[in-house]
C-alpha cells in the first residue's frame, strides 16, 4: 500500500462490506433485512448468483422489495450485494473533471465517497507509536431526483442511505486495528449537494444532481513493522 | 533472578538495520499452558506454521487457541526492582518487578455474559499471546518453539463498569504476568509470515440445547439451539447451521460414532431437525455443534 493518506483511504473504501444478508418472505413477496446498510429506492443489486434486482420499495433496517432483472426472474433471498462505493480523490474542480470522464452512466460511479483536497496531516518522530494524524473531509453522496423530490423525500431516499454508509465506513476503520479509535466525528447533512449561500444550494459542484452528507473526523494511524529490504 | 554466565563477557551490541518491534498493544489470545496430555503447547518454528484457523476451531480444548475482543487504553505497567540496600548504600539485586496488564474491552465486547466466560479463566493454568495493532504476533520464542507468555493466573481480574454519562458500558481486565517470565525471550510472527492478521482472529461462540427429544423410528432428533448473548427473553437463535457437516452425532450407549446426519432441516429459525442412520430404542445420541466458529454439544434419548 502506498503510504499516502489518498491511498490510505481509497483502501479503506475497498475494505467496506457492501454486503447484506436477508431472508425472502415469498406471502408477502419482501426480502426482509437486519440491516440495509446503504441500499435505497432506484438502485441496483445483485445476489450471489450475480443476478441483478431492482429495489422498488424499501423499510430501512426491515425490507426490501424488488424486481428481478434477469431471467427467470428468481426470488432476492441470501447474500445481497449493494454498489460498491465510487472512491475518488481532489480538489473541486479535479474531482468534478475525473467523476465526469469515469463514465456516463452515473449509477456506476454512485455512491461516491469524496475525500476533498487539500488535507492537513500531523507526522510524529521515531519516539511516537502514530504514524499520521490526518484531518479528513469526506463526501457521502448519491444521486438525487431534483425535479420531483421534496426537501423531506432527499432526506428519506439519499440523506439517510449516506448517513448509513457513514456508519458502514467508521465500523470498517474500528475494525481495522492499524487506526486509532474513533471517539468522535461530525457529520453535515444536506439534501443538495451544492455551492451553498444564505439562501441555500446555488450550483452544482459535481456535474450532477446529488445530496448525501460530509463526514469530518480526525484520522490517526499508528506505525507499521519495518521492512527487511 | 536470572544467574550470570561467568564465561562470557559484556554482550554484542550492534544490530541490523530493521528490527521488528511491537506496536500497540490491540488484543490477547488465551492458550492452556499444557493440554490434557501433559504436552506444553506452543507453535513449532522448525516446521510449516500452522493453519491459525484450525487453532481456534481446535476440539480439544486444551489445545484450543482462545483469542479475547480488541482492548482499549491498554497499559503493561512494570513494578520496580527489588534491591537490597546497606547502610553503605551499597545495593544488590534481588528480583524483577511484576509485568501487569489493564485494559479495556468496551461497548458490545463488555456484555456481563462475556464477563463470565472471562472470570472463568482464572481456575486454567494458562498463558497468552499478545496480538498489536498491526496483526504481530507475540510470544516467548524458547529453543525453537513460540509459547504463549504464562499468566498468573489468581491474579486475573476482569470487573465489569456500568456506562456513565460520560463514558461506556466496558470490562476492565486486569492480571500480573507470571513473575519469573523472561521477557528477552519475547519475538514476533508477523501477518507476512503467518499469512494472516491476527487481529482478525475472533474465539467460538457457544451454542446451548433446548427441547432436545428424538423421534421418528430411532433415526430422528429436534431441538432448539441458541446463542448465550441476546436479552432475558429472546436469545440470539443459532440459524443458517443446515450444511450436513455444520453437525455430528455420536451414539454414546454404543460408543459409536454415527458422523454427520443425512438431512439436516430448520424451521422455524433456531429449531433444528437431523435424521440419521437408524439406531436403537432409549439409546443416547450426542449431538455436536462441527460448524467453523461454534461450539456446543447435547445428548439425546431417543424414544
Amino acid at each position: 500500500m502506498i503510504g499516502d493518506i489518498a491511498f490510505i483511504i481509497e483502501d479503506l473504501v475497498n475494505q467496506i462490506d457492501n454486503t447484506i444478508d436477508g431472508t425472502f418472505n415469498a406471502p408477502e413477496g419482501i426480502t426482509e433485512y437486519c440491516n440495509t446498510k446503504w441500499a435505497r429506492k432506484g438502485k441496483t443489486v445483485t445476489d450471489s448468483s450475480d443476478n441483478e434486482f431492482l429495489i422498488t420499495a424499501i423499510e430501512y433496517d426491515d425490507n426490501i422489495t424488488s424486481d428481478s432483472l434477469t431471467i427467470p426472474f428468481p426470488a432476492l433471498d441470501g447474500l445481497t450485494y449493494l454498489p460498491k462505493p465510487f472512491f475518488i480523490s481532489g480538489t473541486k474542480l479535479a474531482t468534478n473533471r475525473e467523476w465526469t470522464i469515469a463514465g456516463k452512466d452515473v449509477t456506476e460511479k454512485t455512491p461516491i465517497i469524496w475525500l476533498l483536497e487539500t488535507i492537513r496531516e500531523r507526522k510524529f518522530g521515531r519516539e511516537s507509536v502514530y504514524d499520521r494524524e490526518s484531518e479528513v473531509r469526506l463526501f457521502f453522496l448519491d444521486e438525487t431526483n431534483v425535479r420531483n423530490f421534496y426537501t423531506e423525500d432527499h432526506r428519506r431516499e439519499v440523506v439517510f442511505p449516506m448517513e448509513k454508509l457513514i456508519n458502514t465506513f467508521i465500523a470498517t476503520v474500528s475494525d481495522n486495528r492499524k487506526f486509532k479509535t474513533i471517539e468522535d466525528y461530525t457529520v453535515r447533512t444536506f439534501s443538495r449537494f451544492g455551492v451553498e449561500q444564505d439562501n441555500g444550494m446555488i450550483k452544482n459542484i459535481l456535474d450532477a444532481n446529488l445530496s448525501g452528507a460530509e463526514l469530518i473526523l480526525t484520522l490517526t494511524k499508528y506505525k507499521e513493522n519495518c521492512k527487511v529490504c | 533472578m536470572i544467574g550470570c554466565d561467568c564465561n562470557a563477557g559484556l554482550s554484542n551490541t550492534g544490530r541490523p538495520g530493521c528490527v521488528p518491534i511491537q506496536g500497540i498493544v490491540s488484543s490477547l489470545i488465551l492458550v492452556p499452558l499444557k493440554d490434557n496430555t501433559g504436552a506444553v503447547n506452543g507453535i513449532d518454528l522448525s516446521i510449516a506454521l500452522p493453519v491459525w484457523n484450525d487453532l481456534i476451531n481446535e476440539v480439544d480444548a486444551s489445545k484450543r487457541w482462545f483469542p479475547l475482543p480488541s482492548f482499549e487504553n491498554v497499559e503493561l505497567p512494570k513494578a520496580d526492582s527489588q534491591f537490597e540496600e546497606a547502610s553503605s548504600g551499597r545495593m544488590a539485586f534481588l528480583r524483577q518487578g511484576k509485568r501487569s496488564f489493564t485494559g479495556e474491552l468496551w461497548a458490545e465486547d463488555s456484555s456481563p455474559t462475556f464477563l463470565g466466560k472471562l472470570q472463568k479463566s482464572r481456575c486454567v493454568d494458562f498463558g497468552l499471546y499478545i496480538v498489536d495493532v498491526n496483526g504481530n504476533l507475540v510470544g516467548s520464542e524458547v529453543d525453537g518453539f513460540l509459547y504463549p507468555i504464562p499468566v498468573d493466573n489468581p491474579s486475573w481480574n476482569p470487573v465489569f463498569m456500568f456506562a456513565t454519562d460520560a463514558t461506556v458500558q466496558k470490562i476492565t481486565l486486569g492480571f500480573d504476568f507470571e513473575r519469573l517470565f523472561d521477557e528477552s525471550t519475547m519475538y514476533m510472527i508477523t501477518p507476512d509470515e503467518a499469512g494472516i492478521d491476527f487481529t482478525t482472529l475472533s474465539g467460538l461462540i457457544d451454542v446451548l440445547f433446548t427441547n432436545g427429544v428424538g423421534a421418528g423410528t430411532f433415526d430422528i432428533v429436534d431441538f432448539d439451539a441458541k446463542l448465550e448473548y441476546g436479552t432475558a427473553v429472546n436469545k440470539i437463535v443459532y440459524t443458517g447451521a443446515l450444511a450436513l457437516t455444520d453437525w455430528s452425532l455420536y451414539n454414546v450407549t454404543t460408543s459409536t460414532l454415527i458422523g454427520n446426519p443425512t438431512l439436516v432441516a430448520e424451521g422455524p429459525d433456531g429449531s433444528y431437525t437431523l435424521t440419521f442412520g437408524v439406531q436403537a430404542t432409549g439409546q443416547e445420541i450426542r449431538v455436536e455443534v462441527s460448524r467453523d466458529g461454534y461450539d456446543g454439544e447435547t445428548i439425546i434419548t431417543l424414544p
